[in-house]
């Protein structure tokens, strides 16, 4: 594998599958060999950052663990797992969308993280080579940057609220809201700010001027994507198959 | 009292104005930086240290030089206003506090700039009124990394001249000056005549402030 990663291409079409199936099939089986196959893609694409991703995801658990006791407590479907003095606690098809709501959340979880990790420019290589107008490509960049700005802003912005050294637990509702606003319209006006210095240093750069390639550079698929792409194949294959057997 | 305004309460007690002799800017910013605004990213923003940002935020004013500002109003005076009004832990502001704010643009001499959206300052006008904005919420301790950094001369002798104002006409509450400034410089000359102040060098004052990074 190059030092570019695999191509956004490959990372689509493994994307596509993984949440293809996770959606189509309502048995573990399926859904749980893309979870292990994504797992894999995690583990060998960013192996330094695995265990932040597991730390990122046991975040995000708590509540989902609370989603999935809902379902667990309220799907009394199919047959009864485990009951107390008589009464039907746990049922088998609430288990298993409680099990398929981890699963499918997984895929999601890990697709996001392995997304996340493509660089900017190749984005912008691959959405060129995909007959994207480079205008439309560098809107789009520019809008999927600004969104861990705008989280960085708000934290920012919430900050600045706090240092004014108004407690907040003392303020009415109204007062509270009204300090929503505030931030709201600070956030818009740091956000404009940064949408216009980004568009000023991309035309500084040359990107969108008319009469000239913006991306000169070409953006083949690798050997490791040859493969990936091979694996998702047979793994597409393998999970159409398993999906005739089980319904 | 916490950490943060411990260590300013003993090096800048009640009615002592303090001059830190830095080797270089950016000492005193790169302090408040790290103590107050780094350790919030890895806590929830309704946890223990928020709370204690909005004590020490009605403690202490601070006026960084190369750190981005956050202004919530349209217009500058309200901005000004609603300093004032954070001061009684409101948000909504009054008639008596849009007249003070007005009052104290008009002091600093730019009340031109009372219409004008924070947004579109410029780097010098910004620090002006980012600067007024934290001294309308009376705060105990006022700091500055340097003074003149990104002022016009004019405007630096504007600022002195409204400090001067404040530490002659006796503040109450009384206001902590924290200034920085750098071997050589003769700016704060007429603010070390006007009010009781302390010199002390940045390698002095880190063994109170300690080494928060």
């Amino acid at each position: 594998m190059n030092d570019r990663g695999l191509h956004f291409l490959t990372i689509l079409l493994l994307g596509l599958s993984a949440s293809l199936w996770a959606v189509m099939s309502a048995k573990l089986l399926i859904p749980l060999f893309w979870l292990l196959l994504l797992s894999g893609f995690v583990l060998r694409l960013h192996p330094a950052e695995f265990p932040r991703f597991l730390r990122r995801l046991v975040k995000i658990g708590v509540t989902l663990l609370f989603i999935s006791l809902l379902q667990i407590i309220f799907r009394r479907q199919g047959t009864v797992l485990l009951q107390l003095r008589g009464f039907p606690l746990i049922f088998s098809t609430g288990l298993r969308e409680a099990v398929l709501l981890w699963i499918r959340f997984l895929i999601l979880f890990a697709l996001a993280f392995i997304m996340a990790r493509v660089s900017p420019f190749h984005f912008l290589l691959f959405s060129r080579k995909a007959g994207l107008s480079a205008d439309f490509s560098l809107r789009l960049l520019t809008s999927l940057r600004l969104i861990p700005e705008i989280y960085q802003e708000a934290r920012r912005g919430l900050w600045f609220l706090r240092f004014r050294g108004i407690r907040f637990g003392s303020l009415s509702l109204l007062d509270k809201i009204l300090s929503l606003r505030q931030l709201l319209y600070g956030l818009l006006m740091r956000s404009m700010n940064t949408l216009f210095h980004t568009s000023l240093l991309l035309e500084l750069r040359g990107y969108g001027r008319r009469g000239s390639g913006p991306i000169p550079l070409p953006y083949p698929l690798g050997p490791a994507d040859y493969f990936c792409i091979i694996l998702l194949l047979l793994g597409n294959a393998a999970a159409f198959r398993l999906y005739n057997l089980t319904y | 009292m916490d950490g943060f305004s411990g260590m300013l309460e003993a090096l800048a007690p009640e009615g002592v104005s303090l001059l830190l002799e830095q080797h270089r800017p950016g000492l005193l910013d790169g302090w408040c930086e790290k103590l107050l605004s780094q350790p919030l990213p890895r806590h929830s923003l309704w946890s223990e240290p928020a709370r204690r940002l909005e004590r020490i935020g009605g403690l202490a004013g601070w006026v960084p030089d190369h750190f981005p500002l956050f202004f919530f109003n349209e217009r500058v005076l309200e901005e000004t206003a609603a300093a004032l009004s954070a001061r009684r832990g409101q948000v909504r502001t009054e008639t008596a506090d849009r007249d003070r704010a007005a009052a104290l643009l008009a002091e600093l001499d730019i009340m031109h700039l009372g219409e004008r959206s924070p947004y579109t300052l410029s780097q010098g006008e910004t620090k002006l009124v980012w600067f007024l904005v934290q001294y309308a919420k009376a705060p105990r301790w006022l700091l500055l990394d340097h003074l003149p950094s990104g002022l016009s001369p004019a405007w630096q002798e504007k600022l002195i001249g409204f400090i001067r104002n404040r530490i002659m006409a006796a503040d109450t509450p009384p206001v902590s000056w924290v200034l920085g400034a750098l071997p050589g410089e003769e700016w704060y000359e007429p603010l070390l005549a006007a009010g009781n102040w302390r010199r002390i060098t940045w390698e002095s004052a880190q063994k109170i402030l300690g080494d928060p990074g």
